[in-house]
């Protein structure tokens, strides 16, 4: 999920024509390609998110600008879990990288 | 085959027989591709980098498409290129550079650190269509005019082969995947159900995607029921090999595959639609009823003028469309976006779709009968046309 600065979800789609599944893929690829290894991938380095979140954020602003429009300052990117447990739907929310 | 062999021979018989094709089914189908394969470019490829190269971008360099005037110009000559496909004539050469030039955009599509399949069956029906006339030149020939019966033939055979398989791999790569628990873990799909919807609502903040599908809350629910729903549209896609066998199967598992796509659709926002183009085009046969209901025409130079007439009249249908229209696109765009329309398969906007297309289909209905009626009284002076039985 893209957010603003106050954590609204940002309609990335409409805005980018980058789709939020698309995001994810890109953040995972990014992420492991980066590690080198597959096994590496599973654990996360908090310093190369920050590198992969620049990254993806400044592919947005320019999808978004090739649109004519305008991304606000400070995104913020999240991965959301969904899980059902107990008859009941959870949504785990992480914070992934801060503009 | 002879009329006493049972069913299972009669099946198995059609696995080794290509379907036969009329000329004029053969370019019904062309013609039909063409319209998909020029609606998958309604897309630009806006991507300066590849930094994520598949395929043939690490070989070349492919960001010369997201110049937009460059991609103009490639859109120009894919255009035309079909337009040369449809007719028939070049294929040696018109199917290869159509295939490429396919694999190309989609390939720096691709290359931007997500994948995305949708397109893949589009180019793969083209890379097939292409492998067939190449092969065919190999073995019979270099031949620039229209394919023959045989040739037809083994286009449509190659081209379902191809649909099918996309359906035969993904069997595999979702049992590969589960390690063999797929229809067992299957019962877990309502949860990706959510995750999409979820998916496109934070993504497009439309309120039609808000809120929980009722449907997948209940499948969640009940994990069997579950299991046996989707454990039929994996059946539907393991199986979906027989339609090779005649039209008859093929007309049903393709009817079949458009409504599982279709379930998907509206469960889970997923579109499909050049999947469920190729199957109406190549399994359900659209071009073969399209071509049987034209040769109920017993006149085949009337038939000609019919077909004439259409032609003639998708264009001449911009001089009939109002004039906000005609002056708000010029000729070529209008025609692009007549093809664009076809998002109608997906957005479901009948209305906007027969407001913008109602001028044409009228134009063409009244040119196919003038091109009919030419036809009838100049018929005995136009030379023997090629489109007949």
């Amino acid at each position: 999920m893209v957010t603003d600065s106050a954590g609204q979800p940002l309609p990335i789609s409409k805005l980018t024509g980058v789709t939020l599944p698309k995001i994810g893929k890109m953040h995972w690829r990014k992420s492991r390609q980066s590690q080198g290894e597959t096994e590496k991938a599973e654990r996360e380095d908090p310093g190369r998110n920050d590198e992969v979140g620049r990254e993806i954020c400044a592919l947005l602003r320019h999808q978004a600008a090739r649109r004519g429009q305008a991304l606000p300052p400070g995104m913020q990117l999240f991965r959301v879990e969904i899980q059902y447990n107990d008859g009941k739907l959870k949504e785990r929310k992480e914070l992934l990288f801060a503009e | 085959m002879r009329n006493s062999d049972t069913p299972f021979k009669r099946l198995l018989a059609g696995f080794f027989s290509p379907p036969k094709v009329t000329p004029l089914e053969g370019f019904l189908l062309r013609a039909f591709f063409a319209v998909v394969v020029a609606y998958t470019f309604r897309f630009e490829v806006p991507f300066p980098t590849q930094a994520h190269p598949t395929g043939l971008a690490h070989l070349f360099d492919l960001t010369w498409l997201s110049n937009p005037a460059s991609y103009s110009m490639f859109r120009g000559i894919i255009y035309f290129l079909l337009f040369l496909y449809a007719a028939g004539v070049l294929l040696p050469i018109t199917l290869p550079l159509l295939a490429l030039g396919h694999v190309l955009a989609f390939t720096l599509y691709n290359s931007q650190g997500y994948t995305h399949h949708g397109f893949q069956i589009v180019s793969l029906t083209l890379v097939a269509q292409a492998g067939t006339v190449l092969y065919d030149t190999f073995c019979r020939g270099v031949r620039l005019r229209p394919p023959d019966a045989l040739l037809n033939s083994w286009l449509l055979w190659q081209s379902q082969v191809v649909v099918v398989g996309t359906y035969l791999i993904s069997v595999f790569s979702k049992l590969i995947n589960s390690r063999g628990l797929w229809l067992w873990n299957s019962s877990y799909i309502a949860t990706d159900l959510i995750k999409s919807r979820r998916q496109l609502y934070y993504g497009s903040l439309d309120s039609n995607y808000a809120g929980d599908p009722v449907e997948a809350m209940w499948l969640l629910e009940n994990p069997w029921s579950a299991r046996a729903l989707f454990g039929t549209g994996f059946i539907l896609e393991a199986i979906a090999f027989l339609a090779l066998a005649n039209r008859k199967i093929a007309f049903v598992i393709g009817v079949a595959l458009i409504l599982m796509h279709r379930s998907i659709a509206g469960l889970m926002g997923l579109r499909f639609d050049n999947n469920e183009m190729l199957c109406a085009i190549y399994l359900v046969g659209l071009p073969f009823l399209a071509a049987w209901c034209l040769y109920r025409i017993g006149n085949p130079t009337v038939r000609l003028g019919v077909l004439i007439g259409i032609a003639i009249g998708i264009p001449l249908s911009y001089f009939a469309q109002p004039a906000a229209i005609q002056v708000a696109m010029p000729l070529p765009v209008y025609v692009g976006n007549l093809i664009e329309s076809l998002d109608v398969w997906h957005n479901g906007r009948v209305t906007d779709f027969l407001r913008f297309t109602l001028p044409m289909w009228m134009t063409c209905v009244a040119m196919a009968l003038a091109g009919a009626i030419s036809a009838r009284f100049l018929g005995p002076i136009i030379r023997k046309p090629r489109l007949q039985n």
